[in-house]
């Protein structure tokens, strides 16, 4: 009996961390799950492939406690990352902005891909025209 | 022509590898601020950084980076020569700490600060995109933030990386 309670407690353990819920609460569902999106979207500048709010470094905390009084105060989502990337930068955001300083980090990829499809293509017209097996 | 396209992909990976040898080498941990040509003046009082270029140190008595770079501060704050020559000074911002613990940092280890600011609770710290101390910003004589050093100075970063930059500001602006 002891090893079946044991057991139990074990696995149900991971249910007592403390979710970021409790320490933020709110009263508006709505702004809830804005505050929730918002912080997995900003970026940990210490542990800088975390969220701030999956990081435990104290910026990360100082963060997400200055998006839950925005949050509180009714700004915007557009308001609160305004404020970030003005004091942070771009880099502060998983997202980076769509802008001139941001485009070829934007585009790279489609870029490679149609770079890639083109080589290809020149590469099996000319193979057909002039008869050989192999590229 | 053949022999040409056949080394294409060759030589578009060497141009990523260069292209990522040289992304390798930078520090991600030491992001660029973007207050860079910002006035100090919307953070912190303008009067005691004109005609001064001043060097803003943020620091707390329970960062350990911070004691590293301590010495170097309180050698360049006793050599008052340069400073004068410079109109340099060092001014402290006391980032998130307790000013009793930072009193007592003071006394223990000495004080190059020639004036500290205090920001108990890190609002002054965050409106000027701190992220992680030690971190020394260099604002010019028109209290304009012109540069940022992210982590403890050593005497090579002070020598090769902010002293030139601090000569080059020396020329008095009219």
């Amino acid at each position: 009996m002891k090893k079946i309670i044991l057991t139990a407690l074990i696995m149900l353990s991971p249910l007592c961390r403390s979710m970021p819920a409790d320490l933020y609460p709110f009263d508006n569902p709505k702004e809830a799950q804005r505050f929730t999106s918002l912080t997995q979207e900003i970026r940990c500048l210490i542990c800088q492939n975390e969220s701030i709010a999956d990081s435990n470094a104290p910026i990360a905390h100082d963060l997400t406690e200055k998006v839950y009084h925005m949050v509180k105060a009714g700004k915007s989502n557009l308001q609160i990352k305004q404020f970030l990337l003005e004091r942070y930068g771009d880099f502060v955001l998983f997202l980076p902005r769509f802008n001139a300083h941001t485009l070829l980090l934007w585009s790279a990829p489609i870029l490679f891909l149609v770079l890639g499809f083109l080589f290809l293509f020149i590469r099996i017209r000319r193979a057909n025209k002039e008869g050989l097996t192999t590229l | 022509m053949k022999n040409k396209m056949l080394a294409m992909p060759l030589i578009l990976f060497s141009a990523l590898v260069i292209f990522f040898i040289s992304g390798l080498h930078k520090d991600p941990h030491e992001l660029p601020s973007v207050l860079i040509g910002k006035p100090i003046k919307n953070i912190l009082p303008e009067k005691p950084f004109k005609k001064h270029i001043t060097l803003l140190n943020v620091w707390a008595s329970w960062c350990t980076s911070c004691r590293l770079e301590h010495n170097v501060l309180l050698q360049i704050a006793a050599d008052k020569t340069m400073k004068q020559q410079l109109a340099l000074q060092i001014f402290g911002l006391n980032y998130k700490d307790d000013s009793v613990d930072a009193k007592a940092m003071l006394a223990e280890l000495g004080n190059p600060y020639d004036k500290i600011f205090n920001d108990p609770n890190g609002k002054i710290g965050m409106n000027l995109g701190v992220y992680g101390t030690p971190e020394t910003f260099i604002i010019n004589q028109a209290g304009v933030i012109s540069y940022r050093y992210v982590g403890p100075i050593s005497p090579q970063v002070w020598h090769n990386k902010l002293l030139p930059i601090i000569k080059k500001m020396r020329a008095p602006i009219s």
